[in-house]
């Protein structure tokens, strides 16, 4: 097998959120709740890739059973990985102790859609925890990036993260989608050019 | 002279390199290819895909390898999201 650059996992189908997209909202019913074997995760370790990426379409892949596990053995094999998150649903301990595992090699994204309007697009979110886990990632040291969704109902945030983001060492990037029905009560009212000047 | 649209699929997938493993262990191409896609059908229920009965290296090897090979045979092969995600489209 040639090597592989970039395997994409998603860990779980779980998820504490419910995003008015995503298709565990719109498939509510037709899916199970779902983590991904360990076995399968060796074998992708085995593959030895130069990157893994833990991310989701179900689910958010830090509500597998057993992620502190998993990140170890990716980290115990020396394989970069990235992670994309929401990072609600812990506290600052279980953030430590996963971060304390990891080598610097690693990226973490959380995307959180607010500061004051978190959770309005994410239903569930709790800002307070996301904020915790980015937080802690950088005062660690650690690569965190603020994925930042543009939205109707934050666009007026947008300059505010990007100064809590900086101010914290934490990596700001914006999310800002060309591909809307034109009727979509999330499409932002402010054009990407907007969002660049405010920030 | 008529103009004639020409299209090309550069599968992005090839060897592997955007490989997307699912929570049930199956795998997929890309991770273009949705959950609220009815193209994932195509990957999720066929055994040749699913990490609960197919190596990854075989899975790899042989049959996205197989996938890429029909894309760049015809890129009529590909699907929807092939043209959405790995087209290059050009005029004569």
């Amino acid at each position: 097998m040639n090597a592989l650059k970039n395997i994409k996992i998603e860990l779980t189908s779980k998820c504490f959120q419910s995003c008015s997209k995503c298709p565990r909202t719109l498939l509510k019913g037709q899916y199970n709740e779902l983590d991904l074997p360990l076995e399968h995760i060796q074998s992708v370790i085995n593959a030895e890739p130069n990157m893994i990426t833990l991310m989701g379409n179900l689910g958010d892949p830090i509500y597998h059973s057993e992620f502190p596990a998993i990140v170890r053995m990716i980290n115990d094999n020396d394989i970069p990985f990235n992670v994309f998150t929401v990072g609600s649903g812990y506290g600052e301990s279980w953030w430590r102790d996963i971060y304390t595992v990891c080598n610097n090699k690693n990226k973490w994204f959380f995307d959180v859609d607010g500061i004051e309007t978190a959770g309005t697009y994410r239903r569930g979110l709790v800002f307070e925890q996301a904020w915790t886990a980015m937080q802690v990632g950088a005062e660690l040291g650690k690569n965190i990036n603020w994925s930042f969704p543009v939205l109707k109902h934050n666009q007026h945030e947008v300059g505010a993260a990007k100064q809590l983001a900086n101010k914290h060492g934490i990596n700001f990037r914006i999310n800002y989608s060309e591909r809307w029905d034109a009727n979509d009560p999330w499409k932002p009212t402010i054009s990407k050019k907007d969002v660049d000047k405010a920030i | 002279m008529m103009k004639q649209w020409r299209m090309d699929i550069t599968p992005k997938c090839e060897n592997g390199c955007e490989l997307f493993i699912t929570s049930r262990g199956t795998v997929r191409p890309c991770f273009w290819i949705s959950e609220a896609s009815d193209e994932k059908n195509i990957f999720d229920k066929d055994d040749n895909w699913n990490l609960n009965k197919t190596p990854l290296n075989e899975i790899v090897d042989v049959h996205l390898k197989n996938f890429v090979e029909d894309i760049k045979k015809n890129p009529f092969n590909g699907l929807k999201v092939c043209f959405y995600e790995c087209t290059e489209k050009y005029k004569d």
